[in-house]
């Protein structure tokens, strides 16, 4: 495929969507997290040395519009695995950090046809533990100086400011906060019956998490392994939730080595 | 004029020492903090005390819904409401309200208000709410669909009072092959809706609308709100083509009448203080505003000003702003008459106990209000009667 680069809005159906395309190789989907992701964000160009990175907010995220009949994840899955046939992308790697994790385990329980290698990244959207404990930090009731000090290891990001944000910036940031709420208040960052359909992920599987998750742990990633036929873990040094952000060069390297092999 | 008493049902006896480790006091107060037996107590005594009210001539008696928290032992009015239904022979019973949103099946509101409104032979006023936003972390409710789910619950509500059954309803969120409520509701077409809210504009908007002229009332708030959010309803009752009538407005408001203003501060001041500063004060931002509970502007807003809502009040400082009156039976008439002449609001509910206020002193002060005070805001409320009625003849 050639060289491209999109940067702007991008219409599937009725639902107009904020999308960077960048670099050129083989298709990489970057499903981002529940706080969204930066259109110049660091691990963006790390991948398009080897790939076409397609990197879209998701509807109701970042500057993307929310249809009023989308409620849950099985919508942005269906909405994602429309898109790789809208582009012709005939075979991409998958990549989902957190909810965008959740995400893309969605679409690949539905088709891997289209998905070469399926990454998840501290990924949400399975129950692990017994009805009595949550997976997952509730980060609708820790307040947000508190999460970030959970959620990254750096302590430049763990202490970021949200009073010091811009006011486009902190409209994204409600932004994605209120559809992280519609898409996974309750039941709270999972899906009940997902583990049980994992089987059905046909294409390799790689899990990946960061060395110091405060927000959930390495055995959660584990789980995720057990119920993914021939899934592997691994971990990135030196980075907590979030690790395409603290690490995004080994975050890359790790991927491309994984799909690449 | 309706002069009600509106009761909160606090745990008074909570330990604030204790309690104030914990770093909310809505949601995720630890329950050990509660004590059956202390709670036994109060909830009898609380409800002798809206007995008292009637005794005492006033009009009506509020109580309303809020869940895990001392801020207010009732999680379901209803329970109380029926409790009262068998002590309070002619006043109206107020539910102020029940929380739509946070229930999956808001016919069973449709028919516990029917029920105590044939108990009481139509005594019941029905309060809708959405609910505070700490509660919706404690129902796994969605925050996000709230307002829609508020309006849903609302129409099916309505309609199963009005709408002869069975009758199929679906809704975005709601599904029911067969609404058909027993009992129906013993006031026609419905009890009388009532709308309480801190002030947005949107609900504003909402009860003012001319196919549902509820009352709105302004509870908790500085009186330049309650003026200010009043005054949009009529604004708004005009511009769709009709005069809102005072019985369409409400304020509910903390009132304490003492002897004198000094004695009247000295005996409240500690308790409305714990009241603010314990019962309803401790709450992290983003659990007091779930994602999507309120619009994204005032989101930005409240966040970005974090430290507004952490903002202690003291007594002196409420009353001045007329969050709450305190004072002598003079004080205290002076300021509800004015009030009442100026906003031209027809229902004022007193909150007559709040915080940790002991039975006696919230007695002492009931009586004190229901002998100096209720009959000069009637006799106020007449006079605006008469003013306006004249007005209209000319």
């Amino acid at each position: 495929m050639s060289e491209s680069v999109v940067n702007g809005s991008y219409k599937l159906g009725e639902v107009s969507i904020d999308l960077t395309v960048r670099g050129s190789g083989p298709a990489l989907l970057f499903l981002h997290p529940e706080i969204g992701i930066e259109t110049d964000a660091p691990l963006i160009d790390a991948l398009a040395r080897e790939w076409q990175v397609h990197v879209p907010a998701h509807p109701g995220f970042g500057g993307s519009e929310l249809p009023r009949w989308m409620s849950e994840v099985d919508d942005l899955a269906y909405f994602y695995l429309d898109y790789l046939a809208a582009q012709n992308i005939e075979r991409a790697v998958v990549v989902g950090s957190s909810f965008g994790g959740w995400i893309a385990a969605e679409m690949a329980i539905r088709s891997c046809e289209r998905i070469s290698h399926l990454v998840l990244a501290g990924a949400a959207g399975i129950k692990v533990a017994d009805r009595e404990h949550r997976d997952f930090v509730d980060m609708f009731t820790v307040s947000m100086a508190e999460l970030n000090a959970l959620s990254y290891e750096d302590p430049m990001l763990a202490r970021r400011d949200i009073r010091e944000l811009d006011e486009a910036a902190l409209t994204q940031l409600h932004r994605n906060r209120e559809a992280t709420g519609l898409f996974a208040w309750s039941p709270y960052m999972h899906h009940p019956k997902l583990r049980q359909r994992l089987h059905r992920i046909v294409a390799p599987t790689l899990v990946l998490w960061g060395s110091n998750d405060r927000i959930v742990s390495a055995d959660y990633g584990r789980a995720w392994c057990a119920g993914i036929p021939g899934a592997q873990f691994d971990q990135i040094a030196n980075s907590g939730h979030y690790p395409h952000i603290e690490q995004p060069a080994s975050f890359a390297a790790r991927v491309t080595a994984f799909a690449k092999a | 004029m309706n002069i009600m008493m509106f009761h909160l049902m606090p745990y008074a006896d909570l330990d604030l020492v204790e309690a104030d480790q914990y770093p909310a006091s809505w949601a995720t107060l630890p329950n050990y903090l509660y004590d059956p037996e202390k709670g036994h107590k109060l909830y009898n005594r609380y409800l002798d005390e809206l007995t008292y009210a009637e005794t005492l001539g006033f009009d009506g008696v509020c109580v309303n819904e809020h869940h895990q928290t001392a801020y207010g032992i009732m999680p379901s009015p209803v329970v109380m409401a029926a409790a009262l239904s068998q002590r309070i022979k002619h006043a109206k019973i107020a539910i102020l309200g029940n929380a739509l949103p946070l229930r999956d099946h808001p016919l069973t509101l449709a028919e516990e208000h029917s029920m105590i409104d044939n108990i009481t032979g139509g005594r019941l006023i029905s309060g809708f709410v959405r609910g505070i936003g700490a509660e919706y972390h404690s129902f796994g409710a969605n925050p996000t669909t709230s307002l829609e789910r508020f309006r849903e619950a609302h129409d099916l509500i309505i309609r199963a009072w009005t709408q002869p059954g069975p009758f199929e309803f679906h809704s975005k969120y709601y599904h029911f092959e067969y609404v058909n409520v027993w009992p129906r509701p013993y006031q026609r077409p419905h009890p009388p809706i009532w709308i309480p809210s801190q002030g947005s504009r949107e609900t504003v908007e909402f009860a003012s609308h001319p196919t549902r002229k509820y009352t709105y009332l302004q509870t908790f708030s500085p009186i330049v709100s309650v003026a200010k959010n009043l005054k949009l309803y009529k604004q708004l009752a005009h511009e769709q083509g009709y005069s809102a009538a005072a019985s369409q407005l409400g304020w509910a408001t903390p009132v304490y009448v003492g002897e004198t203003d000094e004695s009247a501060f000295a005996q409240c001041s500690e308790h409305y203080e714990n009241f603010r500063n314990h019962f309803l004060g401790k709450m992290p931002l983003e659990m007091l505003m779930p994602p999507g509970y309120t619009s994204r502007e005032s989101a930005k807003a409240i966040v970005a000003a974090k430290s507004a809502a952490h903002e202690k009040v003291d007594t002196r400082r409420a009353h001045q702003l007329g969050m709450m009156t305190c004072g002598s039976i003079a004080t205290v008439t002076e300021r509800l008459v004015g009030y009442m002449r100026e906003i031209g609001f027809g229902n004022l509910l007193t909150m007559m106990q709040f915080g940790t206020l002991p039975a006696e002193l919230t007695r002492r002060s009931m009586e004190r209000f229901a002998e100096g005070v209720m009959p000069a805001l009637r006799k106020a409320a007449r006079e605006m009667q008469e003013d306006s009625a004249r007005e209209c003849h000319v």
